[in-house]
């Protein structure tokens, strides 16, 4: 995964707010994943698939943060959700 | 046959079934019915093929004990036994209340949890941890103290009702290793024993169950500690995790399709006060623990 792949939420998921998170559950895996407040804002930008160098202009854009913490932050953050299932990569 | 009250459902029984009330609400038809029969194994696609559990496509679900029996359940309600020809009652019935109950439960879409549940001034109290965390000893011991029990082992919770999850009355039963028993003072009389090598009694006769459904007030989570005792309030994606954990025999309501389901019941749990307490492995101090319990189900939330 680099800053060309395309990103997107997988289908089988579902998700509600608690406690000020966002609590998915992978319904395949049977598994919880729970986003905070700036883990959700990502989430809720990947309703159609995106590519991560644009995501994260936006979020550079938004959060008035240098375009490297924020891709390298991003990179991780959605390293571990495709660890649990949560989204599909499409590298160029 | 005999009609009883099961949840709230009435269950027409050829089977014996001492911790159940009998019956005595209106004319319906029974809901569930338990006759003696033959149990072939469900139909396939199967979606659990286990060496104790089958679990099909179409809903019905087989349970095996070598020594005890097998239970067919059907979708509708309607369940077969084929008890082994040595088998005691107490063990048939242990054995109806486990995976077959749990499969009933899950077909009519209510939650049976991992839990004991107890009444604290009219407020019904789930304590749920994982097996040997000590939740039928707390229900002893608060049983003891005069307060009467919902649930014990499983508790059955209707979480589609409006004003909040609601506990239904599940059998009176009170299941406890012999440890447990004479930790408590009491007398591991032979005729209370549930049978088979493992020493586990019923010790119904020591508590009062409630007869009707109470509304969910909280749900403790026990967990065992080396260290200090600790009392904290769960939230988030960690107490769905905790409560996830807590759903008895949740994967056949994953087979059955339930899964949105579960999800949706388990937002209404969380959305009550759920406490962790992490205890000592004292019994020593399971007085303590009631205490700290009984004043858990007063605070507000």
């Amino acid at each position: 995964m680099d800053a060309q792949s395309v990103v997107g939420r997988v289908d089988k998921l579902i998700s509600a707010g608690l406690d000020g998170e966002l609590v998915l559950l992978n319904v395949e895996r049977g598994k919880y994943f729970g986003l905070d407040t700036i883990g959700r804002d990502i989430w809720e930008r990947l309703e159609s698939p995106t590519r991560i160098a644009d995501l994260c202009d936006t979020l550079a854009r938004d959060y008035d943060a240098d375009m490297a913490t924020i891709l390298g932050d991003v990179l991780a953050l959605l390293g571990q959700m495709e660890m649990e299932g949560l989204i599909s990569v499409q590298s160029p | 046959m005999t009609d009883y009250r099961l949840c709230g459902w009435r269950l027409s029984s050829d089977l014996p079934l001492p911790e159940l009330p009998i019956w005595d609400g209106d004319q319906r038809p029974a809901q569930i019915t338990i006759a003696h029969g033959p149990t072939p194994e469900p139909p396939k696609p199967l979606v659990i093929d286990g060496p104790f559990t089958q679990l099909s496509a179409d809903g019905s679900l087989r349970f095996s004990l070598e020594t005890v029996g097998r239970f067919l359940v059907r979708g509708d309600g309607h369940i077969t036994v084929a008890p082994h020809p040595q088998a005691s009652g107490p063990q048939i019935r242990a054995a109806l209340f486990s995976t077959p109950f749990a499969a009933l439960c899950h077909q009519r879409g209510v939650l049976p949890f991992h839990a004991s549940c107890v009444v604290i001034n009219g407020r019904a109290v789930a304590i749920t941890g994982i097996s040997g965390a000590g939740k039928s000893t707390l229900a002893a011991v608060m049983a003891r103290r005069g307060h009467p029990l919902l649930a014990e082992d499983v508790c059955v919770v209707d979480c589609r009702a409006e004003g909040g999850p609601m506990v239904l009355p599940s059998p009176g039963r009170l299941k406890l290793w012999r440890d447990a028993v004479e930790a408590l003072g009491l007398t591991a009389d032979p005729a209370d024993r549930i049978g088979g090598a493992r020493e586990k009694f019923d010790l119904a006769r020591i508590a009062s169950f409630h007869p009707s459904a109470l509304p969910l007030a909280a749900i403790i989570h026990l967990s065992i500690t080396w260290g200090a005792r600790d009392t904290e309030r769960l939230r988030g994606t960690e107490l769905m995790r905790e409560l996830k954990g807590g759903i008895f025999r949740e994967r056949i309501g994953v087979g059955l399709g339930k899964v949105e389901q579960m999800f949706a019941a388990s937002l209404r749990l969380a959305a009550l006060p759920n406490w962790r307490i992490s205890r000592s492995d004292d019994f020593a101090r399971i007085h303590a623990l009631a205490d700290l319990i009984t004043e858990l189900a007063e605070r507000p939330s």
